[in-house]
């Protein structure tokens, strides 16, 4: 059963016994009242009875009126009191006496009447005969013996009275004592069972937890009842057993991440010495490309000195034709002569080692603009540099990365009047700084964005744009040996923006 | 710990519930008791219908007579041990020097006694039965019933010529005109007045007589055997409350007791009062008989006795005290 459940039980059961108690109480009161005021007409009862048996006498003595008169008054008077108890008196050995005084009382009112009237002949004729004197004895004998059954029955009516009155005062007591004992028992059983139930409960429950907790997951709390504790009990066994099973599935979990860190570590070892494989192969790469960019500056000087001789010799005696073959042989070798210095310097920007240091990024910005001549009024060239933080880089080498993308927005702006250049930054992420340059130029379409940090790669043409298509790659190299990233947004004729970010380092 | 305490309370409630050892069984106590086939004796009747003398150890040896002063002549001539009878007999009894005892009233009543008479023998009112012959029972309470009567209607027993017969002699000779009326009390009363119907007429004076019945016994055998009274008046007690409590069964068990129909047993039950006390009332009417008998000379003594000597208080007082009446 609930707690709930048998507290509501003991709250009704002594609601209902204070229902039944309280009536009881006021019950047995008013007994004892009506007890009392019975007595009290007993008492009533037997006084006149006594009053009027000495009026008789009286009478019976001097024959005088004022004592006949009398005792016909408190005949009255028992008469009244005698059919009042009648109607109060209840018990049936009370109305046996009752029966018994009537008939007592009756037969005294009627040998007193036959007595009056053979007095009151024996005085008014002076009639003193043996006959009446006799008769006068024999009704007073009578009278003598019904007033002593009156009287005799009066007392015991009396007796009667003033025992129920004692009987209903005790069972009073005795109520009053039962309910004050039920009242206590109720609680103190109350307090005891409900204490025994809890102690007990609690202690199964405590020292389940115990056990559990002391990570035996296999012991469940007894369940035995239903009440809250049990309920209790159960959600604990219930927990425990999610537990197991949480508990069995994490050491699967853990066992299989134990394999897994296994492979991985393989896989790391493995892509380590591919990483160094790939490294010593990169180098190997650069050291070639930069040994053949060099290498083929020589060839390249002789032909660009060459043609430039040959310019200088003069070229009246060469056809048109000549002339301009001679024209594309310089522009191609002066083309070839910046696309080997850009490789050379991309190659550099991989192989020089970094210098970080904590850098003012407006005081760079500012640097390029100077550098690239766009600081002066007369350029039609808006620049909107926000506030930039200090950040820890290579300077030289960002300051590379900040010239290509601005050279590059100025580049891709041309004709814009005026060209409008954002410098700004964000933190996305406590981790990096995202810088980025927006312009106002001719954009890009986003389906080649995936292009556009490659190596030689270019959206437009050499005769729109001229350039190597070197730079932004430099750029994403630059970036990339920070360890930030590099992207762009843009769409055509609505300008371009890119970003690099730089990782949050504190200075080397 | 709490365990045993449990066994041990229910060991304890166990034994608790066992009956208590019967008492040793001992023989019934062989009592003769002398009493009446009438209606005084109702409780008597009752008491032996319903064993309750039996109950109380009692192998009520029973002496029955048609009047009580022969039951109380046989106790006085040792033939029995107790008898039911009229406060009359035991006065006389008393005055002649019985040393009796009366243990308890079982009977009184103001109408069990009449004058009855025949109207064709020139009765028809009290004051006719002047000079008539009148049947009685002498030193009954019939007779003192009569000499009562007479005084209240203003004559005396001279004024009449007195035919001394038992109770059952009576029918006979008021049937046969040997009496002009008789003194009878119930049943023969009743009796007489179904028998005669209309020729007969009944004179009835309730004011001037109390009639009581009573137990007594010799005095020697009350002060040697007053556990034996005890347990005969508690047997009385208990018919006492089956009359007050049954009174139809009561009178359905008199009436087979006497072998008589029930109408007459119903006719004149609610005359009487069945009731074991001792009142002050009983040593009045004794103290009248006995002024009445000594101024009738019925009686050589001249000395009031102290009747307070005749009546055995102490057995009734430990039986059921609130029914003793007489001031002590």
């Amino acid at each position: 059963m609930r707690i709930a459940t048998r507290l509501k039980i003991i709250f009704y059961l002594s609601v209902g016994t204070l229902a039944v108690l309280i009536p009881a109480l006021f019950w047995s009161f008013n007994e004892l009242k009506k007890a009392k005021d019975n007595d009290l007409l007993a008492d009533q009862i037997l006084t006149n009875v006594f009053e009027r048996t000495s009026l008789r006498d009286d009478y019976l003595i001097y024959h005088s009126e004022r004592a006949r008169t009398q005792w016909h008054a408190k005949k009255a008077s028992i008469d009244l009191l005698l059919s009042r108890a009648a109607v109060r008196l209840t018990d049936t050995a009370d109305k046996a006496i009752l029966e018994e005084m009537r008939k007592n009382f009756d037969a005294t009112v009627a040998i007193f009447s036959r007595l009056e009237k053979v007095t009151g002949k024996m005085r008014t004729a002076g009639d003193n005969s043996f006959k009446d004197e006799e008769l006068q004895k024999r009704l007073t004998s009578q009278i003598l013996l019904k007033a002593y059954g009156l009287f005799d029955a009066s007392n015991r009516l009396s007796d009667s009275t003033k025992a129920r009155v004692e009987y209903t005062y005790r069972r009073f007591i005795a109520l009053t004592f039962l309910f004050v004992v039920l009242m206590a028992l109720t609680t103190i059983l109350n307090s005891i069972f409900i204490s025994r139930i809890m102690a007990r409960r609690l202690a199964a429950l405590r020292e389940g937890a115990e056990i559990i907790s002391g990570g035996n997951l296999d012991y469940r709390i007894e369940c035995r009842g239903s009440d809250e504790f049990v309920d209790l009990a159960k959600t604990i066994n219930s927990m425990t057993e999610n537990l197991k099973s949480l508990y069995a599935s994490l050491e699967g979990e853990l066992e299989h991440r134990k394999k897994s860190a296994t492979e991985i570590e393989k896989l790391n070892e493995y892509l380590e010495q591919y990483t160094l494989q790939l490294e010593a192969a990169n180098r190997e790469l650069e050291a070639f490309s930069y040994s053949v960019s060099h290498d083929l500056r020589a060839p390249l000087r002789h032909i660009t000195g060459f043609v430039e001789m040959l310019d200088k010799r003069g070229t009246a005696g060469f056809d048109e034709k000549s002339r301009h073959y001679l024209e594309v042989i310089s522009e191609s070798a002066k083309k070839m002569g910046c696309l080997i210095d850009d490789l050379l310097s991309f190659s550099r920007m991989g192989r020089i080692e970094m210098m970080k240091t904590r850098t003012d990024m407006i005081r760079l910005v500012n640097e390029v603009r100077k550098e690239l001549h766009l600081d002066g009024k007369e350029t039609d060239v808006e620049f909107d540099i926000k506030p930039l933080p200090e950040v820890c880089c290579d300077p030289a080498m960002v300051r590379q990365v900040l010239i290509n993308l601005i050279d590059n927005a100025v580049k891709f702006s041309r004709g814009r009047k005026p060209i409008r250049i954002e410098v700004n930054y964000r933190n996305d992420t406590p981790a990096e700084t995202i810088f980025f340059i927006r312009d106002n130029g001719v954009g890009f379409d986003m389906k080649y964005v995936d292009k556009l940090f490659s190596l030689f790669q270019r959206l437009h043409s050499p005769e729109d744009f001229e350039g190597t298509g070197v730079g932004l790659a430099n750029v994403q190299r630059i970036i990339h040996r920070h360890g930030g990233r590099t992207w762009a947004e843009g769409e055509p004729g609505k300008g371009a923006t890119f970003y690099f970010s730089l990782p949050n380092f504190e200075e080397d | 710990m709490r365990k045993f305490g449990v066994l041990l309370l229910i060991a304890a409630t166990i034994l608790g519930c066992q009956k208590s050892t019967p008492p040793r069984a001992e023989p019934p106590k062989k009592i003769t008791l002398a009493f009446t086939d009438q209606p005084d004796c109702a409780l008597v009747h009752i008491a032996l219908t319903k064993g309750y003398f039996a109950h109380e150890g009692f192998d009520i040896q029973p002496q029955m007579h048609t009047y009580g002063k022969a039951a109380l002549n046989s106790v006085l001539e040792g033939k029995a041990d107790m008898a039911t009878v009229g406060e009359t007999p035991i006065m006389f009894s008393v005055l002649n020097g019985g040393i009796i005892a009366i243990v308890a009233t079982i009977f009184t009543s103001n109408k069990n006694n009449a004058v009855i008479g025949r109207r064709d023998h020139g009765l028809t009112t009290p004051d006719d039965l002047r000079g008539k012959r009148i049947a009685v029972t002498p030193g009954t309470t019939g007779e003192f019933f009569m000499d009562s009567f007479f005084t209240a209607i203003g004559m005396s027993r001279k004024n009449v010529e007195q035919v001394d017969l038992k109770p059952e002699e009576m029918f006979e000779a008021l049937a046969t005109g040997k009496v002009d009326a008789a003194v009878a009390s119930n049943f023969t009363l009743i009796r007489l007045q179904k028998e005669l119907g209309d020729k007969g007429v009944t004179f009835f004076d309730k004011e001037i007589y109390t009639e009581t019945f009573n137990i007594a016994a010799q005095q020697d055998f009350v002060l040697k055997n007053p556990d034996s009274v005890k347990k005969f008046l508690r047997a009385l007690i208990k018919a006492e409350q089956f009359a007050r409590e049954y009174p139809d069964k009561s009178q359905e068990l008199v009436a087979a007791s006497l072998q008589i129909d029930k109408n007459l047993v119903h006719e004149v039950w609610n005359s009487f009062e069945f009731r074991v006390a001792l009142n002050q009332a009983l040593l009045v009417e004794l103290e009248a008989e006995t002024r009445w008998a000594m101024k009738n000379r019925l009686t050589d003594r001249i000395q009031m006795p102290n009747y307070l000597d005749f009546i055995s208080l102490d057995n009734l007082l430990k039986v059921k005290p609130d029914s003793i009446g007489i001031i002590r």
